[in-house]
């Protein structure tokens, strides 16, 4: 029996057969560069910084919303993604 | 940006705002163009929104690169929307993420109620407008010349009311001039601001003639022939607007009543 499970991430279903942090969705689907530093810094790298990384790369590009909440930065790393959980990603576009 | 003069200036919830004409950047045919239309048309707002992106959208997003230089440097202020919200859940979500991803209080507050006309829904409007001004937002809603829900939008703490000229993207001009001179007649105090439908400098001139205190749009000047020449335009139409509406217009008269005096007319009763 598989252990899989289904999420969505704007509107388009995802599949995973292991347990998700939204860190890992965001890194998967690009938003995130898992190591923009470097293998020995990132090898280094205390869970206060990572935070502090990729809160540097969204900061006035997109936010993130799990089940119609918005989710700061800095709980990314903590919140899972449960089955069928529904993952938002917003940037900026034109409007009138 | 020198259209709001410090003797004339636009205030709304303590805050100057550096235009009387406001503009979307929608619907460009390039961003170029776009830059150039914020330039010539020197907008106090502009506004924008908030969809989902793929990592590459993020990334690759020129539109908002630009409109971000342009803020930077110009002096006008972002006003994010609520388009495409049918509810006031939906409304207030996005609000919240507008303001984390724009760092700014103010929100253009639109909650449609019908699809073919994007009618605002006043009922959601209302709902979505306390909560978010109890979220400390200063909310401008996108509404009907209403004079009812206009003052309800007030009374629950909105810094202003943005009613309708004619629906979105028709470009139809005043619809209602008899209603919105009874709303600016009514609310003299408050700040109202004509949104939607218009469609040429001349109904945007008309607008500020009768007292309403900025314009804004969006398709009119994106969609013209040369979108930085009609941006231009809008500009002086609004300001021309404005100023007739400070110098006190004539009253209209049934009858013809020469200008020339007949006093010393050589023949006249001989």
């Amino acid at each position: 029996m598989s252990d899989s499970f289904n999420y969505w991430i704007n509107g388009e279903i995802r599949s995973s057969q292991s347990p998700l942090t939204l860190v890992d969705v965001l890194v998967s689907e690009g938003y995130l560069d898992e190591n923009p530093v470097g293998d020995e810094q990132a090898a280094g790298e205390s869970q206060t910084q990572a935070t502090g990384r990729f809160q540097a790369q969204a900061t006035g590009r997109f936010i993130v919303a799990l089940n119609q909440s918005i989710v700061a930065a800095a709980d990314w790393a903590a919140s899972v993604v449960k089955p069928d959980s529904k993952i938002d990603v917003v940037g900026a576009i034109t409007g009138g | 940006m020198a259209d709001s003069t410090a003797q004339d200036a636009l205030v709304i919830g303590g805050e100057t705002i550096p235009g009387r004409l406001w503009l979307g950047t929608s619907m460009y045919p390039s961003p170029d163009i776009m830059g150039q239309s914020l330039q010539a048309a020197g907008p106090g707002f502009v506004t924008v929104s908030v969809r989902r992106q793929t990592a590459r959208q993020v990334e690759d997003n020129g539109h908002w690169q630009l409109i971000d230089q342009w803020l930077k440097k110009s002096g006008s202020l972002l006003l994010p929307n609520t388009a495409g919200c049918h509810s006031a859940s939906e409304a207030i979500l996005m609000a919240n993420m507008a303001r984390q991803l724009f760092t700014t209080d103010w929100i253009k507050l639109e909650v449609i109620g019908d699809d073919y006309s994007l009618q605002p829904n006043a009922f959601e409007l209302l709902s979505a407008a306390e909560t978010l001004v109890q979220q400390g937002f200063k909310v401008l809603p996108y509404c009907t010349e209403d004079l009812v829900l206009c003052q309800k939008l007030l009374d629950v703490g909105c810094k202003a009311v943005m009613p309708w000229a004619a629906p979105i993207g028709t470009g139809r001009g005043l619809q209602n001039p008899h209603g919105l001179r009874m709303l600016r007649e009514r609310l003299p105090d408050a700040v109202i601001v004509i949104d939607a439908g218009i469609g040429k400098p001349s109904q945007a001139m008309q607008a500020m003639e009768m007292g309403f205190d900025a314009v804004l749009m969006n398709t009119a000047v994106a969609k013209a022939l040369d979108p930085v020449a009609m941006a231009g335009a809008f500009r002086n139409a609004v300001t021309g607007g404005r100023q007739a509406w400070q110098a006190g217009t004539m009253v209209e008269r049934e009858q013809a009543s020469a200008s020339t005096p007949t006093l010393g007319m050589p023949f006249w009763h001989q």
